[in-house]
């Protein structure tokens, strides 16, 4: 397993070192002091894991996130930032206070001991599944199959999950290439729909089709569009 | 019949009395003077009112010549101002009227004996100038049962009206001592808000100390002194209204020499206290609350090197205590906005109108200064 260790404070990072001595499974790949470093090192390194500051200097640690294609597995660390991990879904990912206790250390590494197991070792942790979003002050660490529809809005996607519209700073077009196809369909220029959400399939204007999906969301498909469709299946 | 000695057609003005000060108010001796004097005038002046309209009641067929009359009346009048008094002074040492809950049946049997009192005074009066014309009249019984009451209808008014005043003072004495308590209270929350230690900053030193026990016990262990002196300067801040600039500044010191082991190079600070200001007094943290806002809003968000300056001179009378980072003055946040005013207002009580606190970017720095005018710092001085 390889980790990378993102922290502005030098001792902070010798710390963190110095507890993970105790667990020889783990190979440090690298640090980074800030955000510019931490992009450029989780580009080049590509680890499995990342131990990940809260607050630094040019940005927090969930812009950092947020700001990257490829989201890995991460592990927050942070002093004391009540508000920071009020804002966030904490139970989606793993965070520990410094100064860190060893025990709650091997806890969380154990935890994602196992998420990783039945992945096969060769897959990028990317394929995880999971997008981070951060809107305004609120942040979420979303499994792709449990994203709905995806609505593009400029340069921006709104992105629908349970009650949950937030704005992804991503174009439509960057998160398709992303996504599984056998999972996500383009209905149209505007919108990518998460097939599992489909209810019901009618008709629309035109030769084009309507789809309703959980919550009785409508979503109108192309008429380009809907004849790929009714191609793909036989329609 | 006519009534004789008349008490008031239109019920007077009586006499509403102040009370001295319920013990345990702010100036008591002055308020004690102002409200006896004020006794006194409502006093005076309500049985003046009440002779006046008594003796210009008095008809042309009034009983023999009328000076006598007159002499009667005033007489009686005065009798009524010293019973009257009496009747306050005895209410008082009985504690029967300072209480919520006066003992009314007592009191109301009270003002029968003054009102019987004050008749037998009238009588008397009335046979000695007047040669008992009042009672020599055929119903002289119906006279006098009359006079009883309506003597007891003006002490009883007259009672009523000391009640009043006096109840309404009380209920301002409890307002006042209700914003005394306010102001204790808010007191109390700023300082325990200022010996706060800044959690973020607490945890964090803890993590390099914990890095440095292994890699530099020496430096550890100076760490650990410098983090307990900062926070026993702190808890201190607690106690007192104002602090020595001296032991202030080894807070500061402290406070840096461990954020530089967070920090390394990034953090490079300075610190110049001129020489013979040891002894200033200022509100405790004043100076560290600035020091550790630079910090935050000039290093931490810092990639490279971020200078801190931290000074002390005077200037004329005045000392000035200026604290500067490099970097730039964000937009100020609503709560930056308060901190400073409540800084500024507290600097104002302790050092009054010329002691203020600024903020302000210049050059790239942001500039933080407390001013501290000569007269406040002697006074604050003194009040330690």
């Amino acid at each position: 397993m390889r980790a990378l260790i993102v922290d502005d404070e030098r001792l902070a990072r010798k710390e963190l070192r110095r507890l993970l001595g105790a667990h020889p499974a783990l190979e440090i790949v690298g640090e980074a002091a800030n955000p510019i470093e931490a992009r450029a090192a989780i580009g080049a390194l590509a680890p499995d894991l990342v131990f990940l500051d809260v607050q630094m200097p040019g940005g927090s640690g969930f812009d950092l996130l947020a700001s990257l294609d490829a989201t890995p597995a991460v592990i927050f660390t942070t002093a004391f930032d009540q508000y920071a991990l009020r804002a966030f879904d904490v139970s989606a990912l793993d965070y520990l206070l410094k100064p860190i206790e060893p025990a709650r250390l091997a806890h969380a590494l154990r935890k994602f001991d196992a998420r990783l197991q039945p992945v096969p070792a060769a897959q990028a942790p990317a394929a995880d599944g999971k997008v981070f979003i951060k809107d305004g002050e609120r942040c979420w660490f979303v499994a792709l199959e449990q994203i709905m529809l995806f609505e593009s809005e400029g340069n921006y996607t709104r992105v629908y999950f349970e009650a949950n519209r937030p704005l992804l700073l991503r174009t439509l077009n960057q998160l398709e290439a992303r996504l599984d196809p056998e999972r996500f369909l383009r209905v149209s220029r505007r919108q990518i729909v998460n097939l599992d959400f489909v209810t019901g399939i009618a008709p629309g204007p035109g030769s084009g089709m309507v789809l309703t999906l959980k919550g009785d969301v409508k979503v109108p498909m192309s008429r380009r569009r809907a004849a790929e469709f009714r191609q793909l299946n036989g329609l | 019949m006519t009534m004789p000695i008349a008490a008031p057609e239109p019920f007077p003005q009586s006499p509403p009395i102040p009370e001295p000060a319920v013990p345990g108010t702010a100036s008591q001796s002055g308020q004690a003077t102002t409200s006896s004097r004020d006794y006194w005038l409502c006093q005076c002046s309500g049985w003046a009112i009440l002779s006046v309209i008594s003796v210009m009641s008095t008809g042309q067929d009034a009983l023999g010549p009328m000076w006598r009359m007159t002499v009667v009346k005033l007489l009686v009048m005065g009798s009524g101002l010293l019973l009257s008094h009496g009747w306050r002074l005895f209410l008082r040492r009985r504690g029967w009227i300072d209480r919520s809950d006066p003992p009314v049946p007592r009191i109301l049997l009270g003002l029968i004996a003054l009102s019987v009192v004050q008749v037998s005074v009238l009588v008397g009066t009335d046979v000695l100038i007047r040669d008992g014309a009042l009672i020599a009249d055929s119903d002289a019984t119906t006279i006098v049962i009359a006079l009883c009451v309506l003597w007891y209808a003006v002490f009883l008014m007259w009672t009523l009206m000391y009640a009043v005043v006096l109840s309404r003072r009380r209920a301002r004495c409890f307002e006042l001592e209700k914003l005394e308590l306010e102001v204790s209270v808010k007191d109390a929350e700023l300082r325990a808000l200022q010996a706060q230690v800044n959690p973020h900053f607490f945890f964090n030193s803890m993590n390099s100390i914990r890095a440095l026990i292994y890699q530099d016990p020496d430096t550890a262990a100076q760490a650990v002194g410098q983090l307990a002196g900062l926070m026993r300067h702190s808890l201190r801040a607690g106690q007192a209204p104002t602090v020595r600039l001296a032991d202030e500044v080894a807070a500061v010191n402290a406070y840096l020499a461990i954020e530089r082991h967070r920090f390394d190079e990034r953090l490079q600070a300075e610190v110049e206290i001129a020489p013979g200001l040891d002894a200033v007094p200022i509100p405790p943290m004043a100076l560290q609350t600035l020091v550790e806002n630079a910090v935050k809003h000039g290093v931490e968000p810092a990639i490279g090197a971020c200078r801190v300056r931290v000074s002390a001179v005077r200037d004329g009378g005045r000392v000035l205590l200026t604290v500067a980072n490099q970097g730039h003055l964000k937009q100020a946040s609503a709560s930056t906005r308060l901190g400073l005013a409540n800084t500024a207002k507290r600097l104002a009580l302790l050092f009054g109108a010329g002691a203020g606190c600024t903020l302000r970017e210049a050059d790239g720095w942001v500039v933080a200064q407390v001013v501290l005018p000569q007269e406040g710092i002697q006074e604050a001085a003194c009040a330690r």
